[in-house]
């Protein structure tokens, strides 16, 4: 799937080196695709990991007190966003 | 509810002044955020909802934010109903409990609930009444709670609560989860209050002791940082090895905290050294399971025999430890190995061969294998637990399943069980050499497993 932004794609890497997910490519996740539950089936655990690797790789510390836990991490879109505007704030 | 004596207990064990909980959120209509909560108005919160709840025997209690979880909880106990607490807020699971449990409800605070389930949503509160002088008294044999026991399959196991196991359990537990339970002090949990040490640390603690509990869930360092920053000192942290990990490997500063509670699962002498240091306090970790709630703690710096709770008696049946207390109905017997030193003093061995333990969740080997082995287009396979590499200690899978990509081949599996229990590490193989009993040994599991990765 080539509908990935240049930094959609580099976090979908990541994505997939962090959490192991061997079988996925990290052009296979769909941007809107929801990570967690349904979709890619992610938990809370890697919640953790993918918050420690994106605090390492773009200096960006996850912030998610209640609602907005589910949105930022709703998909790669949505994450990728909230990287990118942390970083410019 | 089956009431077998008239004894009775209050809701709490506190002064009408002091602070039970600090919220972020709204519970009332009116009021500037953030503030403290005395216990007159608990009181009086308890009551409002009490009195709004539908008729109804269980209540699958689903409240995300602390505060709210608290009032719930109470409200259900005051009504004469029984909280169900759910490992999980999966629309499967409520549905699954509403079935189990007839007569039940859902209560929540603005979750997407099961279709075709009764819910009842608490966000605010109407028609509180000013002030409440006195606490409510709960019989001691009322069912106040059912935690469940997070099987990796099927019916997960119901762990009867009376507010007698509740109550003195705690009374007891909060000598040693503390070192002062009169002195004022501000506690944080990250632990789910529907899990029994989130229960015990995060919910039974602020009725039983003088702490101000956070209405907050944090999940993130980030989160944990702030949260604290807006605690006075003497703080409290309740949380456990996977997210005291994610703390030691981010680059914040944390305020100092004077006490660290650690469970679920076993945590490195070395990290709770790393933890002390960062924190500037003392990191207890604690003993327990969902059958019984806590049973020992230890300074994981300063020793590693645990030490059990005065309360308990142990026993042995044939290889297993069997606990008893007076406040509990039944004894219980343990799923880990305990080795004894005296008659207070253990080390802990491991967990009995079947059992995992991820993240604070409990599921058996075996029953997983039966599913992975259920699959249509797995020929073999088995689920293990690969050596400890230091992370989260997801489990792994050897497949003999040629025709089968590792999503379809764990489908199965993933359709049966919390997502925790399932498989991260694949490895394809031709075919596993096992006995001709059927087993297979771990060596050999564990070369194949090294070999393909």
């Amino acid at each position: 799937m080539s509908d990935q932004s240049p930094a959609e794609q580099e976090l979908a890497q990541l994505l997939v080196e962090t959490l192991n997910l061997e079988d996925i490519g990290a052009g296979d996740i769909a941007p809107e695709e929801p990570l967690f539950g349904e979709g890619l089936g992610l938990d809370s655990i890697d919640a953790l990991e993918l918050a420690l690797a994106i605090s390492q790789e773009h200096g960006v510390q996850l912030r998610a007190e209640d609602e907005q836990t589910r949105d930022i991490l709703f998909s790669l879109r949505t994450l990728s966003n909230f990287i990118e505007e942390s970083r410019t704030t | 509810m089956p009431v077998t004596t008239s004894e009775t207990q209050s809701l709490l064990d506190r002064g009408l002044d002091d602070c039970i909980a600090s919220i972020t959120i709204r519970v009332e209509t009116k009021n500037d955020l953030p503030r403290t909560i005395p216990v007159s108005e608990f009181l009086a919160h308890v009551n409002a909802l009490a009195d709004a709840l539908p008729q109804r025997s269980y209540a699958i209690n689903l409240c995300a934010n602390r505060y709210r979880f608290l009032v719930a909880f109470a409200a259900v106990i005051v009504r004469g109903q029984c909280n169900l607490l759910p490992s999980n807020r999966n629309q499967a699971t409520q549905r699954n409990f509403a079935s189990r449990y007839p007569g039940s409800y859902i209560i929540h605070d603005g979750f997407e609930t099961a279709s075709g389930v009764e819910a009842f949503e608490f966000s605010r509160l109407s028609n509180v009444s000013a002030s409440i002088t006195s606490p409510p008294a709960i019989p001691l044999d009322q069912v106040c709670a059912i935690s469940f026991t997070s099987g990796s399959t099927g019916e997960s196991k119901a762990n009867i609560k009376t507010w007698r196991m509740l109550y003195h359990g705690m009374q007891i537990n909060s000598r040693y989860y503390l070192d002062d339970s009169r002195t004022a002090q501000s506690l944080l949990a990250t632990v789910p209050a529907q899990h029994m040490y989130g229960l015990e640390s995060s919910i039974m603690m602020p009725l039983c002791t003088n702490v101000c509990v956070a209405d907050g869930q944090p999940l993130f360092p980030e989160d944990v940082r702030s949260a604290l920053a807006r605690m006075p000192a003497p703080r409290i942290l309740a949380t456990t090895p996977v997210h005291i990990r994610a703390l030691e490997n981010s680059n914040l500063e944390f305020p100092e905290v004077e006490l660290i509670l650690s469970a679920t699962a076993v945590l490195e002498q070395a990290m709770a050294k790393r933890i002390e240091t960062r924190f500037g306090g003392k990191l207890r970790e604690i003993y327990g399971c969902s059958e019984v709630g806590a049973i020992a703690r230890r300074q994981t710096t300063q020793s590693d025999l645990w030490e059990a709770f005065d309360v308990f008696y142990f026993s042995r049946s044939e290889s297993r430890v069997v606990v008893g207390a007076s406040h509990l109905q039944d004894e219980v017997i343990l799923q880990d190995v305990l080795e004894f030193s005296g008659d207070r003093r253990f080390r802990l061995l491991g967990r009995s061969e079947d059992m995992i333990n991820i993240a604070g969740k409990r599921g058996s080997l075996s029953e997983l294998n039966r599913l992975l082995l259920e699959t249509p287009g797995v020929d073999d396979g088995i689920i293990f637990e690969p050596p400890a590499d230091g992370t989260t200690g997801r489990l792994a899978a050897l497949l003999v399943a040629p025709e089968l990509s590792k999503r379809e081949a764990m489908a199965h599996v993933r359709a049966n069980v919390d997502p925790v229990f399932v498989p991260r590490r694949v490895v394809f193989v031709e075919s596993l050499s096992r006995s001709e009993s059927g087993k297979l040994p771990r060596e050999q599991v564990l070369a194949h497993f090294k070999a393909g990765t």
